[in-house]
C-alpha cells in the first residue's frame, strides 16, 4: 500500500480574507466577500464579484517588493498564499528543495491587458515583459522566484476551473511515485477583463449575489484568489516533526466528455470523479460527512452536480454547501481555495453555509447547509469541475496516527 | 515495490515538416525566414468536415495526431501540454476587446480559449471519460504532461495514456516576439508550430522506446540537474545527448554546463529541422524515439561527435527560460 500523504501547511487569500484566520471568521459569521467591483478596471459594475480586498500596490507593500516592476495580480496573490503555507509548515527548516505546482488559466492576462491599449507603440522591453509575464507557466515561475532557492521545480496545471485541484492531486502522485519529496500545490487566479467579458458573453453571470443550488439561480459571480497546501508523506512529516493538519484520503479525476462548456444532465464526469475519489480513499459513500460542492450557481452546473451527488449518495446524502456564495467563483484557484476551506471546517468541526439559498431545485434538488453549524466531521469531499468536463474530487480526512 | 515500466508505443507529429510522416528522417524540408507555419495534412481525411469547421488549427492538428496514435485504442488517461494554449481563440478575443472595448461578445472563441480545450476535445471525440489534465509550462509543457502520465504509470494507477503537446503561433504573438527581438536573431532557427501525440503503454510489444526517467526543473543549472539524474539512474554509457539548441547564443548558453559535464558524449540537434515553439521539445522526443526504434541517427541531426550505432540510449535535454528538463530514453532491445 502506498504511503499516506498529509497536509502540513496551508495558505489562502480570497474575497473573505487575506489568510486562514480571516477566512475562517468570515465563514463562521456567514459574511460574504462578494460586492461591487473595485480593483478591476471594468465598465461592468452590474456584476458583483468576489475581489481580494487589496490593490496590487498594497500586496506589493505587504510582500516588501517593488511596485516599479511589472507584476501579475495572479502572481502577487499566489505569493501571499504560498508564504502563509510555507510559514505554517516550517518549510524553512527543510533541507530538500520543494516542488511548486500552481494551477491557473488566466495567468498574467491582467498584465497583457494593461499593455494592450498601447500595443501599437510598445517598446522592445515592453514586448519582452508582456511575453514573459503573460503565460500560465510564467506566473507560476514568478511566484517561485519570490522564494529564492526554495523551489527547484515548477509545474502549471491548466484545466480551467479545476486547475488547482488537479495541482494538488498531481502533487500527491509525484510524492507517491518518488518523483518529489515536498510539494506546495494549489492555484492562483486574478480577475481579468478577458474572462469577465468571456463569462458575460456566455450569459452565465448573475447581476445579484449568486444562489448556488437554488431553484431560481441565475448564474455565477466571478471571484479571485489563491490557496496552497504543503504536501508530504506521513513519514517525511513525522521525521521532521511537522504538525499534520489533515490527510489526503483520496482523489479522482474524470472527464465528462460531453461538451466544451456545458455539463451533462446526468453529471457523468462529476459522478465518476467522486466515485474514483471514494475508491481511492477506500471509503463508502456514507463515510463522507460533508461535501464542499463545486456549486457555481449556474443553472447547468448545479443541476448536473445535484444529479451526480444523488446518483452516488442516494437518499443518504451528507450535508452539502457551496462556499462560492462567499468567495465568488475563483475559477482556476477554486479547487485549492475550497480545499483549504474544507481543511478549515474539518479542523474546526463545522459545516459552512450555502448563502442566499431559498428553494430547492425542482425534481432533484439538494437542500444545502443554510447557516454555519457545528458537526462531527471525519471525511470531507471537495468537488472542482471545469470547462471541457475536467472534473475532479478530493477527500480530506481528520488525521489520526 | 517494483515500479511499472513506460514505453512509447506510437508517436505522430504535425510540424514544419511533412505531416504524419517520417520523411524528414531522410529528406528534411529546409526551413527559412523567421516563421514557418505547420504543414497541415488533408484534415478532411481524418475529421468530419462539419465539426472541423468550428475548430481552430491547433484543435484540428491535435485531434488528428491523437486519432493517428490512438488508432481506435481506449486509454486510461489523456494528458496534454501546451505553452500558449489556444492562442488563436485568445487572440480573437483580445482583438475584439481592442476594437470594441468591453462591448464585445465572443462566446465561441471564449469557449475555445482555455488551454484544456485541446484535451477535452480529444476526450469528447473519443468518448473517453478517463483521467484528463493539461499543463502549461512554457517550453517544457510536454515534459510536464509526460511526467504526470509517467508518475501514474509507475504507480500502476493507469496502464496506458495519450500524451500530447500542441502549440500554434498567431500573428499578433509573432509580431510581439519580433518587436521584443526574441526571434530572428543571428543563427536562430525560425519560429514554428507543433502538434505531437504519443501513446504510452506499460506493455513493451511493438514499442518505439522506453522512457526511463523524466526530470523537470526550475532555477537549476544543467550540471546540478544532471547530478540529480545520475543519482537516480544507473548509467554506464550515454550514446548521445539531444538538445533544444536553437542557434541563438543567448538561449543556447544554458546548455554549456551540460556539454562541459559530458564532454565525450556526441551532440544531436533537432530544432533546425522543426523550428522553435513551446511544444518543440515534444518533437525532440519524437525524433529520439524514431532514432531508437531504427537504431540509427540521420546525419541531419548530428552536430558534434560520432554516435556509435546502433543507438541504444539518448538523453533529451531542454531549456526554456528558467525551466529545464531531462528525459532518458532507451531502446527496447
Amino acid at each position: 500500500m502506498s504511503e499516506r500523504i498529509v497536509i502540513t501547511g496551508a495558505g489562502i487569500v480570497s474575497a473573505i480574507g487575506n489568510n486562514k484566520q480571516q477566512c475562517l471568521e468570515s465563514l463562521k459569521m456567514g459574511a460574504s466577500g462578494i460586492g461591487e467591483v473595485r480593483f478591476l478596471d471594468t465598465e461592468h459594475h452590474e456584476f458583483p464579484v468576489g475581489e481580494v480586498k487589496m490593490s496590487n500596490l498594497e500586496m506589493c507593500n505587504l510582500l516588501g517588493i517593488s511596485n516599479k516592476q511589472v507584476h501579475s495580480r495572479t502572481t502577487l496573490m499566489g505569493i501571499i498564499a504560498v508564504k502563509e503555507a510555507l510559514t505554517q509548515a516550517r518549510a524553512d527548516s527543510l533541507y530538500c528543495p520543494l516542488t511548486l505546482i500552481s494551477g491557473t488559466t488566466v495567468g498574467g492576462m491582467d498584465v497583457t491587458e494593461r499593455y494592450l491599449s498601447k500595443s501599437q507603440d510598445m517598446t522592445q522591453e515592453e514586448c519582452v515583459s508582456c511575453i514573459t509575464t503573460h503565460t500560465c507557466g510564467a506566473s507560476t515561475n514568478a511566484i517561485a522566484a519570490y522564494f529564492g532557492n526554495t523551489f527547484n521545480s515548477t509545474l502549471t496545471p491548466s484545466t480551467a476551473c479545476s486547475s488547482a485541484l488537479n495541482a494538488i492531486t498531481l502533487g500527491c502522485d509525484l510524492i507517491k511515485a518518488g518523483l518529489a519529496q515536498v510539494v506546495v500545490a494549489g492555484g492562483s487566479e486574478c480577475l481579468s477583463l478577458f474572462h469577465l467579458n468571456g463569462f458575460k458573453s456566455l450569459m452565465i453571470l448573475d447581476t445579484e449575489p449568486c444562489k448556488p443550488f437554488d431553484n431560481n439561480r441565475k448564474g455565477l459571480n466571478l471571484g479571485e484568489g489563491a490557496a496552497f497546501v504543503v504536501l508530504e508523506s506521513e513519514q517525511h512529516a513525522a521525521e521532521r516533526g511537522a504538525n499534520v493538519m489533515a490527510t489526503i484520503a483520496g482523489y479522482g479525476n474524470a472527464c465528462d466528455a460531453f461538451h466544451q462548456t456545458a455539463s451533462s444532465p446526468d453529471g457523468e464526469g462529476a459522478f465518476l470523479a467522486m466515485s474514483k475519489a471514494l475508491g481511492d480513499a477506500q471509503l463508502a459513500a456514507n463515510d463522507i460527512d460533508y461535501i464542499n460542492a463545486h456549486g457555481t450557481g449556474t443553472p447547468n452546473n448545479d443541476q448536473s452536480e445535484s444529479a451526480a451527488i444523488h446518483r452516488l449518495f442516494g437518499d443518504d446524502m451528507p450535508p452539502v454547501s457551496s462556499t462560492k456564495s462567499f468567495t465568488g467563483h475563483t475559477t482556476s484557484a477554486s479547487g485549492a481555495i475550497e480545499t483549504v476551506i474544507s481543511l478549515l471546517v474539518l479542523q474546526e468541526q463545522f459545516l459552512p453555509a450555502n448563502l442566499n439559498w431559498e428553494s430547492s431545485i425542482e425534481d432533484d434538488g439538494i437542500v444545502p447547509v443554510r447557516k454555519a453549524t457545528s458537526a462531527s466531521l471525519h471525511n470531507v469531499m471537495c468537488n472542482s469541475f471545469g470547462f471541457g468536463g475536467n472534473d475532479s474530487s478530493l477527500i480530506l480526512s481528520k488525521y489520526s496516527e | 515495490m517494483e515500479s511499472k515500466k513506460v514505453y512509447i508505443k506510437a508517436i505522430a507529429q504535425i510540424s514544419a515538416q511533412q505531416p504524419l510522416s517520417d520523411d524528414w528522417f531522410a529528406k528534411p524540408i529546409e526551413l527559412q525566414g523567421d516563421f514557418v507555419p505547420a504543414c497541415n495534412p488533408q484534415f478532411r481525411n481524418f475529421l468530419n468536415p462539419l465539426a472541423a469547421r468550428r475548430m481552430t488549427p491547433i484543435l484540428k492538428r491535435a485531434l488528428v495526431t491523437a486519432k493517428v496514435v490512438l488508432n481506435g485504442a481506449t486509454v486510461d488517461a489523456i494528458v496534454t501540454g501546451t505553452g500558449l494554449g489556444c492562442a488563436t481563440s485568445s487572440e480573437k478575443i483580445i482583438n475584439a476587446m481592442l476594437e470594441e472595448g468591453e462591448a464585445f461578445s465572443q462566446p465561441t472563441h471564449f469557449m475555445q480559449s482555455t488551454h484544456n480545450t485541446i484535451g477535452s476535445l480529444v476526450a469528447i471525440d473519443s468518448k473517453c471519460h478517463a483521467y484528463n489534465s493539461t499543463y502549461s509550462q512554457d517550453g517544457i509543457s510536454a515534459e510536464c504532461a509526460l511526467l504526470d502520465a509517467f508518475a501514474q504509470m509507475r504507480l500502476g494507477k493507469i496502464s496506458n495514456a495519450l500524451v500530447g503537446s500542441h502549440d500554434e503561433l498567431p500573428e499578433s504573438w509573432l509580431k510581439m516576439m519580433k518587436r521584443g527581438k526574441i526571434v530572428d536573431n543571428p543563427g536562430q532557427v525560425p519560429e514554428s508550430e507543433a502538434s505531437v501525440s504519443m501513446l504510452l503503454d506499460s506493455d513493451k510489444t511493438g514499442s518505439k522506446c522506453e522512457i526511463k526517467d523524466i526530470l523537470v526543473a526550475y532555477n537549476t543549472s544543467f550540471d546540478a540537474l544532471l547530478n540529480s539524474f545520475i543519482s537516480r539512474n544507473e548509467i554506464s554509457h550515454l550514446d548521445a545527448l539531444i538538445t533544444g539548441v536553437n542557434g541563438w547564443e543567448k538561449h543556447d548558453n544554458a546548455y554549456n554546463a551540460l556539454f562541459s559535464a559530458l564532454p565525450e558524449v556526441p551532440q544531436l540537434h533537432y530544432k533546425h529541422i522543426f523550428g522553435e515553439s513551446c511544444s518543440a521539445s515534444a518533437l525532440g522526443i519524437y525524433a529520439s524515439a524514431l532514432c531508437l526504434k531504427h537504431g540509427e541517427v540521420p546525419v541531419t541531426l548530428q552536430h558534434e561527435g560520432k554516435t556509435s550505432l546502433p543507438v541504444k540510449n539518448l538523453l533529451v535535454a531542454n531549456s526554456s527560460g528558467s525551466n529545464k528538463s531531462l528525459i532518458f530514453l532507451k531502446s527496447c532491445d
